[in-house]
Protein backbone atom coordinates (compact mmCIF):
# COMPACT_ATOMS: atom_id res chain seq x y z
CA UNK A 1 0.00 0.00 0.00
CA UNK A 2 1.03 3.39 -1.00
CA UNK A 3 -0.48 6.74 0.53
CA UNK A 4 0.42 10.01 -0.84
CA UNK A 5 -1.06 11.59 2.69
CA UNK A 6 0.06 9.83 5.57
CA UNK A 7 -3.02 10.54 7.27
CA UNK A 8 -4.98 7.91 5.31
CA UNK A 9 -2.20 4.94 5.62
CA UNK A 10 -3.90 3.70 9.05
CA UNK A 11 -7.35 3.76 7.80
CA UNK A 12 -6.77 2.34 4.87
CA UNK A 13 -4.83 -0.30 6.15
CA UNK A 14 -7.43 -0.97 8.24
CA UNK A 15 -9.95 -1.25 5.87
CA UNK A 16 -7.90 -3.73 3.53
CA UNK A 17 -7.31 -5.84 6.55
CA UNK A 18 -11.33 -6.03 7.49
CA UNK A 19 -12.65 -6.05 4.02
CA UNK A 20 -10.35 -8.26 1.86
CA UNK A 21 -10.58 -6.09 -0.81
CA UNK A 22 -7.70 -6.98 -3.50
CA UNK A 23 -7.04 -3.49 -5.17
CA UNK A 24 -7.97 -0.11 -3.55
CA UNK A 25 -7.14 3.46 -5.31
CA UNK A 26 -8.50 6.79 -3.18
CA UNK A 27 -8.50 9.68 -5.73
CA UNK A 28 -10.40 12.99 -5.78
CA UNK A 29 -13.16 13.65 -8.27
CA UNK A 30 -10.82 15.16 -10.51
CA UNK A 31 -8.95 11.85 -10.43
CA UNK A 32 -5.72 12.69 -8.32
CA UNK A 33 -4.54 9.60 -6.95
CA UNK A 34 -4.32 9.73 -3.10
CA UNK A 35 -3.51 6.32 -2.01
CA UNK A 36 -3.38 2.52 -3.68
CA UNK A 37 -3.05 -1.01 -2.76
CA UNK A 38 -2.60 -4.09 -5.29
CA UNK A 39 -1.81 -1.74 -8.49
CA UNK A 40 1.80 -2.62 -9.53
CA UNK A 41 2.01 -0.43 -13.11
CA UNK A 42 1.47 3.35 -12.45
CA UNK A 43 -0.56 2.94 -16.21
CA UNK A 44 -2.86 1.28 -14.85
CA UNK A 45 -3.63 3.73 -11.99
CA UNK A 46 -3.54 6.35 -14.57
CA UNK A 47 -6.31 4.60 -16.15
CA UNK A 48 -8.67 3.27 -13.37
CA UNK A 49 -8.16 7.02 -11.27
CA UNK A 50 -9.77 8.63 -14.60
CA UNK A 51 -12.09 6.03 -15.54
CA UNK A 52 -12.97 5.78 -11.94
CA UNK A 53 -13.90 9.63 -11.66
CA UNK A 54 -14.94 9.66 -15.05
CA UNK A 55 -17.79 7.49 -13.92
CA UNK A 56 -18.70 8.99 -10.82
CA UNK A 57 -18.91 12.19 -12.23
CA UNK A 58 -21.24 10.41 -14.96
CA UNK A 59 -23.07 8.53 -12.74
CA UNK A 60 -23.70 12.47 -10.72
CA UNK A 61 -25.09 13.61 -13.78
CA UNK A 62 -27.53 11.30 -14.66
CA UNK A 63 -28.73 11.78 -10.72
CA UNK A 64 -29.03 15.31 -11.57
CA UNK A 65 -30.28 15.10 -14.93
CA UNK A 66 -33.20 12.92 -13.35
CA UNK A 67 -33.66 14.80 -10.63
CA UNK A 68 -33.02 11.68 -8.39
CA UNK A 69 -30.70 13.58 -5.77
CA UNK A 70 -27.32 11.65 -5.41
CA UNK A 71 -27.07 7.76 -6.61
CA UNK A 72 -24.76 6.96 -4.22
CA UNK A 73 -22.49 4.29 -4.65
CA UNK A 74 -21.50 2.61 -8.14
CA UNK A 75 -21.40 -1.25 -8.17
CA UNK A 76 -20.64 -3.74 -11.01
CA UNK A 77 -20.82 -7.26 -10.06
CA UNK A 78 -19.30 -9.94 -12.22
CA UNK A 79 -18.94 -13.78 -11.82
CA UNK A 80 -15.65 -14.06 -9.48
CA UNK A 81 -15.98 -10.38 -7.63
CA UNK A 82 -16.93 -7.23 -8.26
CA UNK A 83 -16.01 -3.63 -8.42
CA UNK A 84 -17.56 -0.76 -5.90
CA UNK A 85 -17.05 2.86 -6.96
CA UNK A 86 -17.65 4.84 -3.50
CA UNK A 87 -18.03 8.82 -3.43
CA UNK A 88 -17.75 10.04 0.05
CA UNK A 89 -17.45 13.98 1.09
CA UNK A 90 -14.30 15.35 2.95
CA UNK A 91 -14.82 18.48 3.90
CA UNK A 92 -16.26 20.40 0.79
CA UNK A 93 -14.19 18.18 -1.08
CA UNK A 94 -15.29 14.81 -2.71
CA UNK A 95 -13.31 11.85 -2.50
CA UNK A 96 -13.52 8.49 -4.25
CA UNK A 97 -12.89 5.05 -3.46
CA UNK A 98 -12.67 2.13 -5.89
CA UNK A 99 -12.00 -1.07 -4.85
CA UNK A 100 -12.22 -4.16 -6.65
CA UNK A 101 -12.95 -7.50 -4.40
CA UNK A 102 -13.10 -10.83 -4.92
CA UNK A 103 -15.58 -14.00 -3.93
CA UNK A 104 -13.11 -14.29 -0.62
CA UNK A 105 -15.48 -11.31 0.82
CA UNK A 106 -18.90 -9.73 0.11
CA UNK A 107 -20.39 -6.23 -1.25
CA UNK A 108 -22.21 -5.96 2.56
CA UNK A 109 -18.55 -6.71 4.01
CA UNK A 110 -16.65 -4.31 1.53
CA UNK A 111 -19.28 -1.43 2.23
CA UNK A 112 -19.64 -1.64 5.75
CA UNK A 113 -15.97 -0.83 5.97
CA UNK A 114 -15.38 1.62 3.41
CA UNK A 115 -18.20 3.74 5.84
CA UNK A 116 -16.01 3.11 8.76
CA UNK A 117 -12.35 3.56 6.80
CA UNK A 118 -14.32 6.94 5.25
CA UNK A 119 -15.45 8.23 9.04
CA UNK A 120 -11.86 7.73 10.16
CA UNK A 121 -10.35 9.69 6.87
CA UNK A 122 -12.54 12.77 7.54
CA UNK A 123 -11.72 12.66 11.16
CA UNK A 124 -8.29 11.91 10.57
CA UNK A 125 -8.12 15.04 7.73
CA UNK A 126 -6.08 18.10 8.63
CA UNK A 127 -8.26 20.27 6.23
CA UNK A 128 -5.95 22.10 4.36
CA UNK A 129 -3.75 20.14 2.58
CA UNK A 130 -7.22 17.95 1.10
CA UNK A 131 -8.80 21.02 0.65
CA UNK A 132 -6.00 22.17 -1.77
CA UNK A 133 -6.90 23.22 -5.49
CA UNK A 134 -5.75 21.73 -8.74
CA UNK A 135 -5.56 23.95 -11.46
CA UNK A 136 -6.06 22.31 -14.52
CA UNK A 137 -2.80 24.04 -15.91
CA UNK A 138 -1.14 21.70 -13.03
CA UNK A 139 -3.32 18.81 -13.14
CA UNK A 140 -0.87 16.57 -14.84
CA UNK A 141 2.49 17.52 -13.21
CA UNK A 142 0.17 16.60 -10.11
CA UNK A 143 -0.31 13.87 -11.72
CA UNK A 144 3.23 12.68 -12.35
CA UNK A 145 4.15 13.59 -9.24
CA UNK A 146 1.61 11.52 -7.36
CA UNK A 147 2.44 8.61 -9.64
CA UNK A 148 6.12 9.12 -8.99
CA UNK A 149 5.49 9.16 -5.16
CA UNK A 150 2.95 5.91 -5.05
CA UNK A 151 5.24 3.92 -6.78
CA UNK A 152 8.85 5.37 -5.75
CA UNK A 153 9.88 6.01 -9.09
CA UNK B 1 -41.82 -8.06 -4.99
CA UNK B 2 -40.69 -6.83 -1.79
CA UNK B 3 -43.57 -7.38 0.28
CA UNK B 4 -42.98 -11.05 0.40
CA UNK B 5 -39.87 -10.33 2.15
CA UNK B 6 -41.41 -7.32 4.54
CA UNK B 7 -44.31 -10.08 5.56
CA UNK B 8 -41.93 -12.66 6.57
CA UNK B 9 -39.49 -10.12 8.57
CA UNK B 10 -42.24 -8.69 10.46
CA UNK B 11 -43.77 -12.59 11.08
CA UNK B 12 -40.08 -12.80 12.79
CA UNK B 13 -40.43 -9.22 14.39
CA UNK B 14 -43.50 -10.91 16.47
CA UNK B 15 -41.89 -13.42 18.63
CA UNK B 16 -40.87 -11.43 21.62
CA UNK B 17 -37.64 -9.98 22.70
CA UNK B 18 -36.79 -9.37 19.09
CA UNK B 19 -34.76 -6.50 18.21
CA UNK B 20 -33.92 -6.97 14.54
CA UNK B 21 -35.02 -9.15 11.86
CA UNK B 22 -33.84 -9.36 8.56
CA UNK B 23 -33.47 -11.27 5.24
CA UNK B 24 -29.94 -10.74 3.76
CA UNK B 25 -28.60 -11.60 0.08
CA UNK B 26 -26.18 -14.29 1.55
CA UNK B 27 -23.78 -14.19 -1.57
CA UNK B 28 -23.47 -10.18 -1.38
CA UNK B 29 -24.06 -10.06 2.26
CA UNK B 30 -26.51 -6.72 2.14
CA UNK B 31 -29.64 -6.12 3.26
CA UNK B 32 -32.98 -7.50 1.43
CA UNK B 33 -35.81 -6.54 3.64
CA UNK B 34 -35.14 -5.48 7.36
CA UNK B 35 -37.33 -4.45 10.64
CA UNK B 36 -35.07 -3.12 13.60
CA UNK B 37 -35.50 -0.94 16.58
CA UNK B 38 -33.77 1.97 16.76
CA UNK B 39 -29.94 2.21 17.52
CA UNK B 40 -29.41 -1.37 15.19
CA UNK B 41 -27.96 -0.87 12.30
CA UNK B 42 -29.09 -4.03 9.67
CA UNK B 43 -25.92 -2.99 6.77
CA UNK B 44 -23.17 -4.53 8.91
CA UNK B 45 -25.42 -6.83 10.70
CA UNK B 46 -26.36 -8.36 7.28
CA UNK B 47 -22.72 -8.45 5.91
CA UNK B 48 -21.16 -9.67 9.01
CA UNK B 49 -23.96 -12.55 9.26
CA UNK B 50 -23.44 -13.74 5.22
CA UNK B 51 -19.54 -13.92 5.96
CA UNK B 52 -20.23 -15.66 9.12
CA UNK B 53 -22.38 -18.23 7.68
CA UNK B 54 -20.38 -18.88 5.21
CA UNK B 55 -17.31 -19.34 7.50
CA UNK B 56 -19.24 -22.09 9.03
CA UNK B 57 -20.48 -23.32 6.17
CA UNK B 58 -16.61 -24.46 5.32
CA UNK B 59 -15.94 -25.48 8.70
CA UNK B 60 -19.46 -27.77 8.73
CA UNK B 61 -17.75 -29.02 5.30
CA UNK B 62 -14.89 -29.73 6.59
CA UNK B 63 -16.13 -31.42 9.29
CA UNK B 64 -18.69 -33.56 7.21
CA UNK B 65 -21.33 -32.34 8.31
CA UNK B 66 -22.90 -30.41 5.26
CA UNK B 67 -24.68 -27.25 4.96
CA UNK B 68 -25.79 -25.36 8.48
CA UNK B 69 -29.56 -25.41 9.60
CA UNK B 70 -29.86 -22.81 11.94
CA UNK B 71 -27.11 -20.99 13.32
CA UNK B 72 -27.22 -19.83 17.28
CA UNK B 73 -25.25 -17.30 18.87
CA UNK B 74 -25.52 -16.97 22.65
CA UNK B 75 -23.99 -13.74 23.94
CA UNK B 76 -24.43 -11.64 27.10
CA UNK B 77 -26.89 -9.56 26.57
CA UNK B 78 -28.72 -11.37 23.66
CA UNK B 79 -28.98 -14.25 20.71
CA UNK B 80 -27.89 -14.01 17.45
CA UNK B 81 -30.21 -17.06 15.35
CA UNK B 82 -29.45 -17.14 11.69
CA UNK B 83 -31.24 -19.40 9.03
CA UNK B 84 -29.69 -20.34 5.69
CA UNK B 85 -33.20 -20.60 3.25
CA UNK B 86 -30.78 -21.15 0.59
CA UNK B 87 -27.30 -20.83 -1.05
CA UNK B 88 -28.87 -17.27 -2.02
CA UNK B 89 -30.58 -15.84 1.03
CA UNK B 90 -30.41 -15.96 4.59
CA UNK B 91 -33.01 -14.83 7.65
CA UNK B 92 -31.36 -13.32 10.60
CA UNK B 93 -32.66 -12.57 13.96
CA UNK B 94 -31.22 -10.50 16.96
CA UNK B 95 -32.92 -10.85 20.18
CA UNK B 96 -32.51 -10.05 23.77
CA UNK B 97 -31.85 -12.28 26.55
CA UNK B 98 -35.57 -13.19 27.66
CA UNK B 99 -36.84 -14.06 23.69
CA UNK B 100 -38.31 -17.52 23.05
CA UNK B 101 -35.77 -19.24 21.56
CA UNK B 102 -37.99 -22.17 20.72
CA UNK B 103 -40.27 -20.18 19.18
CA UNK B 104 -37.96 -17.98 17.37
CA UNK B 105 -36.72 -20.83 15.86
CA UNK B 106 -39.81 -21.95 14.70
CA UNK B 107 -40.56 -18.23 13.44
CA UNK B 108 -37.44 -18.53 11.10
CA UNK B 109 -38.21 -22.48 9.98
CA UNK B 110 -41.28 -20.63 8.72
CA UNK B 111 -40.08 -17.55 7.14
CA UNK B 112 -37.39 -20.33 5.52
CA UNK B 113 -40.31 -22.11 4.13
CA UNK B 114 -42.18 -19.52 2.67
CA UNK B 115 -39.52 -17.50 1.07
CA UNK B 116 -38.40 -21.22 -0.60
Amino acid sequence: MRALEPWVESPLTEFLAESSARLVLLMTSSGQVIAQHGFTRSLDVMSVAALGAAIVASTGELARVMDAGSLGHVVHQGKHGGVLLAPFPLGEKIWIGLIVFGQDTSLGLVQVFFHTMAKQIREAAPGSRSDEQILAEQFESELDRSLRRLFGR
Amino acid sequence: MSNRYDAVVAAITRVGGVRSACVVDAIDGIVVAESSMVGTDPAPLAALAASLTRKLDGLLSVAGHGPPRVIHLEAELGHLMLKPVSPELLVVAVTDTETNLGLLRLALTDAAERLE
